[in-house]
């Protein structure tokens, strides 16, 4: 109560402080100060008490103003009383803080003198605080400003002393929206009307048509993927595969109808628990059974099931309210205010579901992942096939065995045959060598297959069935694994340390403290979470996604850090661009699109990527946005893209995984034993859009990999974007772009009538989009004409030109 | 996107770029990727005077044996056949040996060898006579005792998906020796359970994952031409690419691209230095018998060879997995541990003696172990519940490696294990410890190897680890 009262007291003399203050410039808690005391003092000082030194804590205002021994730790308006000033800047290292750490930077005591000087004044976390709907600051070039987002960003340009660049080149400008919308570039036949007449409108059109485009759900739906960490397989030993691709194709549609985010939300974290749920709805809580799975035989089933709660919790605070709960799992945050035990308390909600994982093989070596599934019904067409091949395979089993039973009469007499036969596998050749009653049932068994294995009999009916059953597989109804609760509530422990076994109190399930508190009549249960969540008192939700839309389309979210929107996370570059958008986000009744078109539609959006030597020393990561984005594409869209130019993509859309070829005997290097085969798919599934293709988490796809495609193995708020050799390797040579590269140069051979020139300006185009520059255009002649005096006929002239095409980094790039 | 941001390769700096201008900015990209330890990459932390400029790790994947190879224990003989006492099983996890499992006594003899008195078993002859080059740990320690978990403990310092690992993290930490090879580069007899992430990068840019070279197939995933393009072809065509992308760069002035015209002409490098890199078949005969090597076959001595020839053009971290050490039987069957030391012994004693010969010894640390050792106990049945040859489970809490060169003291015996070996009864050493003094070795302080990654600064050693300093030469 003192404290209060000696903060308003020191409210009431802030203006004067405050205007001292001004003349020094503007400190801000959030951005100058938070930052250093959550680096060099929360360890010992913050949320944790186990760790926490002298009883003194700084992340909260609270404590800081208690005398201890006769010393406050800060005293407002007096750095010189403050002892936490005094420590900071001591010669003493005894004494000295941050204890046995490097002594704080001299403009970072500076920082923290001011402040205290002006009050030291404390600030709830900018991530937690309620969405303001901010009101767009006023700006000079009204002209410029198509939609509130350029007042947001004109504001701090003019700010910086900055203009914002120029329109960018018509043709790049398109290029850039069709990538940003369905990750496929324009070719060039789609853009010309518009390029012929470019108006306002027509952009605006080519807007909502590419909204409308079942292409858009494809694109979308991967960078959702990354962080639901949608993956064909359990990862981990044996790394098996499992089905639940129908999760990714409801996320797809899911995008394409511009399903409400709370809904989308909902129906993915606890659709089981909705009232009747449709088909739809259990499909979508895949979301939670994507987690990886430990099938090694070994590992306890409790620790297997504990890591699977574990990257729920944690991924489910990631994705929607972007915060580092994963640090609670084993001892206080020690830098945001989650405990331990509410850590605990959101595991409850998961804790509740059914067992996933079972034990089966020979001797129990193998977990298999199972729980909760559903069966999607097929046509009665594919019924009827799947029955007759079922029917197929059940005959030919029994002429198999039989063939056996016949063929073993023969096998004591081949036995005796082989005493000296080196050939056999050695676990055969020691069965043999014991004397009859001596041999184990393992023993028997490994004499017996051996000597089948010589019987062309059995040999032929076994890979007719192996055939069989391959059919019967890809006709079998689809099932998918979906979420569901065990019927009796489950008692949850708080985990000491975050292990297993070791049992503190026990839990109930509930919400951290520090964020907006659950409704009332909410129920203990996931659906009671999820509507917790996208509860519009909730502000990080909003925040968070609206970031990520930002961040896939700019390269760079308003907050850097997208995955953390803590106190160790980067602040946001525009906070009141964030809350605005965050704002329209909820009035807009959480439509995706609708925050996608207002992005790409303002100006800001529309500038020309054109960088300067200026440009680039002001602002070399692009931050204020005084140009338009530049960067490489995702895996995914570049392998998409190299397709489409060349005409090759196929655009099926759905179904199950798809196998494109790869370099031989990948899947075989996973776990040795029992690897299933890669069946490379055939026509034009070779050639489907990158999120159709499987992902075995210990092999991904090759070409995904070296493009940074993270393996799915926990959820991902970013994809790095590097550079490397490989990637240049994989696109000059990979055999997948060798056949692009053929496909583009007969395209452009093929058109009629055409001098060189034409078909040159066509072929950069179909890559590039925008049309060659004279000096390209040289360059491209001189090039085709130096292939021809080293080839031996046209097309293989007309290949390396395409080779050189696809290789280019604007091919590659969004400009 | 600039060049602090973590995401980003580190390979051309900004000052380089800003020095390069429009111009000549192809060679200047590439000189600066070239440049080795001179801010090519940059280094983390601060860093002292290194003794190692590279890791040869050699990984025994399985887990070998550490009683029949490197720790004695003549006092399981007391218990064979019968129960092991309850007073020292309590509280330990096995994969699969039962309760109630008797000791199994080594069936192999122990001698000491050279000056230092090191104990080597019959199987390592080979090792055994350079055991005054070696150091021998006897008191290693993990966390995990599955494969896949120890195998990712082992690489990252952590049980589950996710961590770099040791390659990825001096490959981010002190960048690249060579200037046409890969920094970190991996090479395995067989399959591995943890898959990719024993090498991944986890939370680094993936610039530092290692390189898996295929033992079948091209060593580098689409390092040949395609069909049909002969190495002038690709030249040109790698030519007219980097000539618009020197277009593109004046166009948009984006380093990327300097650093994407760079990238293609390492690209083009690596397609005829890893070629030449991979022909063994150059090596003296007297080289190729040393090691049982032979060109075209696929074993162990082949990779070791190709180890020290790594290092020799300076690939930084060499890691070698070994498969077949997983005995859970046959650890008297001439098919089972014998023979995996038989394969493991004479190649690796021919590593060391080749590095030395060559002066590389100094600075290369070898370290040989698996993801943990085997119990004391025997486990007479097998997973599949047939009696069995007997076999030991895996053991986490006590087993041993062995390390060479790079600046630890040879002839050193650390650490000790208790009477039975259960677990060390003098100086653990666990296996964050183990990066801890590696990473001292390369010159890199273990607390200061940081990367943030969701909110918090992730290094090797978590918040543990201990540089052994006693290992020290």
């Amino acid at each position: 109560m003192s404290n209060l009262s000696f903060r308003v007291a020191l409210l009431a003399a802030l203006p004067a402080l405050l205007s001292l203050h001004g003349a020094k410039g503007d400190i801000d808690f959030t951005r100058d100060i938070r930052p250093i005391l959550s680096e060099k003092c929360f360890r010992c000082h913050g949320p944790d008490e186990e760790s926490r030194a002298g009883g003194l804590r700084l992340d909260e205002y609270a404590t800081v103003l208690e005398e201890r021994g006769g010393k406050k730790a800060i005293v407002p308006g007096s750095p010189a009383a403050s002892e936490l000033i005094a420590r900071i800047k001591s010669d003493d290292p005894s004494r000295r803080m941050p204890l046995g750490g490097d002594r704080l930077g001299d403009r970072q005591i500076e920082l923290l003198e001011e402040w205290v000087s002006a009050g030291a004044e404390y600030k709830r976390h900018w991530a937690y605080k309620k969405t303001e709907h901010p009101q767009p600051p006023p700006v000079s070039d009204i002209g410029w400003a198509r939609n509130p987002i350029d007042r947001f960003i004109l504001n701090k340009l003019s700010a910086a002393g900055l203009k914002p660049s120029a329109k960018a080149e018509t043709a790049v400008l398109m290029r850039r929206l069709y990538l940003d919308l369905i990750g496929i570039p324009p070719l060039p036949e789609q853009i010309d009307d518009f390029l012929a007449r470019p108006s306002d409108e027509a952009y605006l059109a080519t807007v909502e048509e590419l909204l409308e485009s079942p292409q858009y759900g494809e694109h979308w739906a991967r960078h959702w993927l990354d962080l639901a960490r949608y993956a064909d397989s359990n990862g981990y030993q044996h790394d098996d595969l499992r089905e639940i691709w129908p999760y990714r194709d409801w996320v797809i549609q899911a995008f394409n109808d511009d399903m409400p985010f709370d809904q989308f939300t909902i129906e993915q974290l606890a659709g089981d628990l909705l009232p009747e749920p449709s088909l739809e709805q259990l499909v979508a809580t895949g979301f939670n059974r994507n987690t990886p799975m430990n099938g090694s035989g070994g590992s306890k089933i409790d620790e297997v099931r504990n890591a699977m709660l574990v990257d729920r919790v944690n991924t489910t605070a990631t994705v929607w309210l972007g915060i580092t709960l994963g640090c609670a799992q084993c001892h206080t945050h020690k830098y945001d205010p989650f405990t331990i035990e509410e850590y605990y308390r959101f595991y409850a909600y998961f804790d509740q579901g059914v067992d996933e994982t079972v034990l089966r093989g020979a001797g129990n070596t193998r977990k298999h992942y199972v729980g909760a599934q559903i069966e999607i019904p097929i046509s009665p067409a594919r019924q009827s096939q799947y029955a007759a091949v079922k029917a197929q395979h059940e005959f030919l089993k029994m002429v198999t065995n039989q063939a056996e039973f016949e063929a073993i009469a023969d096998l004591p007499q081949w036995a005796e045959r082989q005493l000296t036969n080196r050939d056999l596998p050695p676990l055969v050749m020691s069965a043999l060598a014991k004397p009859k009653e001596e041999r184990t049932e393992s023993d028997n068994n490994a004499i017996r297959d051996a000597f089948l294995r010589t019987r062309s009999e059995v040999v032929e009916r076994r890979k007719d069935l192996g055939r069989l059953s391959e059919r019967m597989t890809t006709l079998a109804p689809t099932t998918t694994l979906i979420m569901a609760d065990k019927p009796a509530p489950v008692r949850t422990y708080l985990l000491k340390r975050g292990q297993i076994g070791n049992h503190g109190k026990t839990v109930e399930p509930g919400v951290p403290a520090t964020l907006h508190a659950l409704g009332p009549g909410l129920p203990a249960n996931r659906l009671g979470l999820a509507k917790w969540i996208v509860s519009p008192e909730n502000p990080l939700m909003a925040r968070v996604t609206v970031n990520r839309f930002w961040s896939e389309i700019f390269g760079r979210g308003i907050v850097a850090s997208a995955e953390d929107f803590g106190r160790q996370g980067k602040a946001p570059t525009h906070p009141a661009l964030l809350d605005w958008l965050a704002a329209e986000f909820a009035e807009s009744g959480w439509s995706v699109k609708s925050i996608i078109r207002l992005i790409v539609t303002s100006s800001t959006y529309r500038q020309s990527s054109r960088g300067s030597a200026e440009l680039q020393e002001r602002d070399p990561d692009n931050t204020l946005l005084a140009r338009g984005p530049r960067f490489r594409l995702s895996a995914e869209a570049i392998r998409d893209s190299l397709l489409a130019v060349s005409g090759l993509l196929s655009l099926k859309m759905g179904g199950p995984p798809v196998y494109p070829p790869q370099p031989e005997g990948l899947w075989k290097e996973i776990s040795g034993v029992g690897d299933p085969n890669y069946p490379t798919s055939k026509e034009a599934d070779r050639r489907r859009r990158g999120i159709y293709t499987i992902l075995r988490r210990g092999a991904p796809y090759p070409g995904f990999t070296i493009f940074d495609a993270p393996p799915r193995e926990a959820c991902a708020a970013m994809r790095a974007r590097t550079n490397s050799p490989l990637q240049a390797l994989t696109l000059l040579n990979d055999p997948a772009y060798v056949e692009a590269a053929a496909a583009l140069a007969k395209r452009v051979m093929d058109i009629s009538a055409a001098s060189d020139q034409d078909r040159l300006v066509y072929a950069f185009r179909r890559c590039v989009t925008r049309r060659p520059s004279e000096v390209e255009l040289q360059e491209l002649d001189r090039l085709l004409n130096e292939f021809r005096g080293t080839s031996e006929n046209e097309a293989e002239a007309w290949i390396s030109l395409a080779r050189v095409l696809l290789n280019l980094d604007e091919t590659i790039t969004k400009s | 996107m600039g060049m602090d941001d973590p995401r980003v390769s580190p390979v051309i700096p900004r000052r380089a770029f800003l020095r390069a201008g429009a111009a000549g900015l192809g060679s200047i990209a590439l000189q600066s990727l070239l440049a080795a330890d001179d801010g090519a990459t940059e280094a983390a932390g601060p860093r002292f005077a290194p003794k190692a400029k590279h890791i040869i790790f050699l990984h025994m994947l399985g887990g070998p044996s550490q009683v029949d190879l490197l720790d004695p224990k003549p006092a399981l003989a007391k218990f064979e056949g019968k129960p092991m006492p309850d007073s020292i099983l309590k509280g330990k996890q096995f994969a699969f040996v039962p309760k109630g499992a008797g000791a199994l006594a080594s069936p192999y003899k122990f001698t000491q060898y050279g000056e230092s008195g090191a104990w080597f078993s019959e199987l390592l002859p080979h090792l055994a006579k350079r055991a005054d080059d070696l150091t021998v740990i006897r008191s290693m320690q993990t966390d995990e005792f599955n494969h896949g978990a120890g195998e990712l403990f082992l690489h990252t310092g952590f049980g589950r998906l996710g961590r770099p690992t040791f390659g990825a993290w001096v490959s981010y930490g002190l960048g690249s020796l060579s200037d046409n090879l890969p920094t970190f580069v991996v090479l395995s007899t067989g399959a591995n359970t943890a898959g990719n992430s024993a090498w991944g990068n986890g939370f680094l840019p993936s610039v530092h994952q290692g390189v898996k070279f295929r033992s079948g197939g091209e060593p580098v995933h689409f390092l040949a031409n395609p069909g049909g393009v002969d190495t002038d072809r690709q030249k040109s065509v790698i030519e007219g690419v980097s000539a618009f992308n020197q277009l593109a760069f004046e166009r948009y002035e984006d380093p990327e691209i300097a650093t994407r015209i760079a990238q293609y002409e390492m690209a083009f490098r690596l397609q005829a230095s890893v070629p030449e890199l991979m022909q063994i078949e150059n090596e003296p005969q007297h080289v190729l018998d040393a090691y049982g090597a032979k060109p075209g076959a696929a074993g162990y001595a082949n990779l070791c060879l190709l180890g020290r020839r790594m290092v020799e053009r300076g690939v930084r971290y060499v890691q070698i997995m070994m498969a077949g050490w997983d005995h859970h039987t046959g650890i008297y069957g001439p098919g089972g541990l014998p023979r995996s030391c038989r394969n493991m012994d004479r190649p690796t004693a021919a590593l060391i003696d080749d590095l030395k010969q060559r002066g590389l010894l100094d600075n290369t640390l070898v370290i040989w172990t698996g993801e943990f050792g085997r119990t004391p106990m025997v486990q007479a049945v097998s997973p599949q519940g047939f009696t069995q040859e007997p076999g030991r489970d895996h053991h986490k809490d006590g087993f041993s490696a062995i390390l060479a060169g790079g600046g630890v003291r040879p002839g050193l015996t650390y650490g000790a294990t208790d009477e039975f070996g259960f677990e060390p009864a003098e100086n653990p050493m666990h296996i964050h410890d183990l990066h801890a003094t590696a990473l001292h070795l390369l010159g890199i302080d273990h607390k200061k190897l940081t990367f943030k990654h969701q909110g918090r600064n992730f290094r090797l050693t978590d918040v543990h680890g201990r540089v052994v300093k006693e290992m020290l030469a």
